[in-house]
């Protein structure tokens, strides 16, 4: 079994080999061959993973871990970077974790996608983006980790940005990767730092000397915090979540295989890799406790004021990433990656789910086009499809349930747990309990309400009215999917503790039954609030949404997002576009042009000087080396005088 | 009695002719052979000094001298053949195109 770890690499090299054979088969296979060639390199990855994963449980609990080297990329003293990997629990449940969906998305996206005809493009870029997904999360050390990283981010951009024809979507990845390079300057910085305290960028060594106190807590503190810069940008936390909601524009199983399962939840995966050094600095971890628990409510909340149905998942993802984040921070790192699986399996549903029902709308559309302007991701003109998709509207409707929290589905169990670690503490943390409370009220409200307006009632487009069923490619992994939402959970249910005695073997996980009775009343209300006021009864004809005239003007400010956007237009956007518009206007023409101009006029008066001398004729070169060999001739002989 | 000032003497007499003839003949032939004149009078006055001195390096940098000189004469050759298809004359005064 051991020979077989050896061979682990091959979980990254399967998908690019996928993107390899897709690259090099342009123009000789049909494009249709594209998605099943990436699928089936995903599907290799997930089964390399799970021997590996085998390999790994038939080992004692304190033998799994296996460090693998590959290469030697550059050797500059004291710097040695190498490319390794390193098996252990935590990254192999990533790893299970990332290749499963990801082999499942893959495969939902051959019917989605049909048809398109920049298919073997986006399949390559799937591929790509599996590839260094793994990279990220099996590398042996924060150098590798960073490539993986940054390769991530460069998959997202092309992705989300995947038809750029629409300028929109040009302009979204463009945001996406501007924001993502302010978190991962503080990244690169604590990088550095990390190198220059350690000497190393291995994990196995810093952590060791993590333990051994061989670092001061200031510089603990500020490494930290500047990772933790990187984990804002790419795992959307407040302040730098902005670009997630505009990532939707990039074709929806790319919204929920990396904006909702993988990649934005690296920065998760980060802080719990990284966790003996955040425990050496518990202001850093306070600092994120409470940042994750802000962001968890804050983006709670503008998901009940939104109504393009992608958008609001993609602020549930927000919220759930916080929810992720403040209890990596708080140390609860089994509960974090618990909730991080499980939301990875539920969040795909939904935005799969989601997936379906624009696709259904699209081809409606086609068929029964109406007058108004047509937008497919629109909630308002959507309605009554849980009779015209009933597969897409139970498996929609599970994951739903997921996320709110209701027992006995996968996200109640997580969510518990989170909340069951951040509650036992006191002080700030306590703070961050309430704010992950409320926000699972407004989970289960915002969640109640999307389900609401398109599934129930009446039609309110003509594509609504004559939508149907997707095919079986696409409602298949809704199932499987669905299957996952409600069975994921046990792994970690108490009594059973599967996912705990894995990670961290001797902590089974916490179970407060009045807590998990509290969360279920949580969820309860938020529900029963939402279907009082979005019930097709109560919901009188021709009302936008029922919630405006309740909420009035605080209404209109969530449907704007809170203003955020604007906010940083003001702040940091507009000085910065005027600023670079005044080094256009003054510091280009009359710095750069004039100093290059003025050079170029120098070197023409010197040479107008210089060039009667060259005059073509042969014998005046000739007299003029001769004199230049007599002087030269003379000056010898003075010099040996 | 030939003693090594007449060999310098001789090879000073050698390269004044071929810098004059250099300085004031036109057609191209000309000035390389009184280019072939400078060289082999510096190789004289290398080859006289050697042996005056009993040192083989001397003789050893004709062998240089000429070798470069061989090369030299190729393409400078060839470069004429070449001018002369094109512009038809040899005469350098003619040849003025690169007067700044």
């Amino acid at each position: 079994m051991d020979a077989l770890l050896e061979w682990s690499w091959l979980i990254i090299a399967f998908p690019l080999l996928g993107l390899l054979i897709n690259l090099i088969s342009t123009g000789y296979t049909r494009e249709r061959m594209a998605g099943i060639v990436a699928s089936m390199a995903a599907a290799a990855s997930f089964g390399m993973a799970l021997m590996v994963f085998a390999a790994l449980l038939s080992r004692p609990p304190e033998a799994r871990l296996v460090e693998v080297t590959l290469y030697q990329w550059a050797i500059v003293p004291p710097l040695t970077a190498e490319v390794g990997l390193r098996i252990d629990p935590l990254s192999i449940a990533m790893a299970l974790i990332v290749t499963l969906v990801g082999t499942l998305i893959h495969v939902y996206s051959i019917g989605y996608m049909a048809g398109d005809p920049h298919i073997r493009r986006f399949f390559m870029f799937l591929n790509l983006f599996l590839a260094s997904m793994l990279l990220l999360v099996l590398a042996d050390n924060f150098l590798i980790l960073f490539v993986g990283w940054e390769l991530v981010g460069l998959c997202s951009y092309l992705l989300i940005g995947f038809w750029f024809e629409t300028p929109y979507n040009a302009w979204a990845g463009r945001k996406a990767f501007i924001v993502n390079r302010i978190g991962d300057f503080g990244f690169t910085l604590g990088l550095l730092l990390l190198f220059w305290t350690f000497g190393t960028f291995r994990y196995g060594p810093i952590f060791e000397a993590a333990e051994h106190g061989a670092v001061e807590a200031g510089v603990a503190t500020l490494i930290t915090l500047l990772l933790f810069a990187g984990v804002t940008g790419k795992s959307a936390q407040i302040p730098l979540y902005v670009w997630l909601p505009d990532a939707m524009a990039g074709p929806t199983p790319v919204s929920a295989l990396i904006h909702a399962a993988t990649m934005v939840t690296a920065g998760v995966y980060l802080i719990a890799r990284a966790h003996p050094l955040f425990e050496l600095a518990p202001l850093t971890q306070g600092v994120i406790t409470l940042v994750g628990a802000a962001t968890a409510l804050w983006a709670a909340l503008i998901a009940i004021g939104q109504f393009d149905l992608k958008r609001v998942l993609a602020f549930s993802t927000i919220s759930q990433l916080g929810y992720m984040v403040a209890a990596a921070g708080a140390g609860a790192v089994g509960a974090a990656i618990f909730h991080l699986g499980t939301h990875a399996f539920f969040k795909a549903l939904l935005f799969l789910g989601a997936g379906s029902v624009i696709h259904a709308l699209e081809h409606a559309h086609r068929h029964h086009p109406d007058a108004s302007p047509f937008d497919p991701n629109d909630m308002r003109r959507m309605g009554g499809l849980a009779r015209r998709m009933p597969i897409t509207f139970w498996t929609f409707g599970i994951g739903a349930a997921a996320l709110a929290g209701l027992p006995p589905l996968a996200g109640f169990w997580s969510k518990d747990e989170i909340l069951a670690a951040l509650g036992k503490a006191g002080g700030w943390t306590a703070l961050a309990y309430g704010l992950l409370v409320a926000a699972a009220f407004l989970t289960a409200f915002y969640m109640t309400r999307q389900v609401a307006m398109i599934f129930a009632g009446a039609p309110r487009s003509a594509a609504a009215g004559h939508a149907h069923e997707s095919p079986a490619v696409m409602t298949v992994p809704l199932m499987i999917f669905a299957f996952f939402s409600v069975g994921v959970g046990w792994i970690n249910a108490p009594g059973l503790g599967a996912l705990s005695a894995w990670l961290e073997p001797g902590y089974p996980p916490v179970f407060h039954p009045e807590q998990a009775l509290l969360a279920t009343l949580v969820a309860l209300a938020g529900i029963g609030t939402a279907w009082a006021i979005y019930r097709p009864q109560a919901w009188p004809e021709g009302v936008e949404d029922p919630l405006r005239p309740a909420l009035r003007g605080f209404f209109t400010a969530l449907t704007r997002k809170l203003y955020v956007d604007e906010l940083y237009d003001v702040l940091f956007v507009r000085p910065f576009e005027r600023a670079a518009r005044a080094v256009a206007d003054v510091v280009e023409p009359y710095g750069i042009d004039g100093a290059v101009h003025a050079v170029a006029r120098l070197v023409g008066s010197l040479a107008s000087g210089v060039r009667r001398w060259s005059s073509g004729y042969v014998r005046q070169y000739g007299l003029s080396v001769l004199i230049g060999a007599v002087l030269l001739v003379f000056y010898i002989l003075w010099m040996l005088r | 009695m030939v003693t090594l000032t007449h060999y310098l003497a001789l090879s000073a007499l050698l390269f004044g002719i071929g810098a004059v003839g250099f300085l004031i003949r036109r057609n191209a032939l000309i000035i390389f052979m009184c280019v072939e004149l400078m060289l082999n009078a510096a190789g004289l006055a290398f080859v006289a000094a050697s042996r005056y001195r009993g040192l083989l390096e001397g003789q050893l940098t004709v062998f240089f001298v000429l070798t470069v000189a061989a090369a030299e004469v190729a393409v400078g050759l060839a470069l004429m053949v070449a001018i002369f298809r094109t512009k038809r004359t040899t005469n350098v005064d003619e040849l003025s195109g690169l007067r700044g």
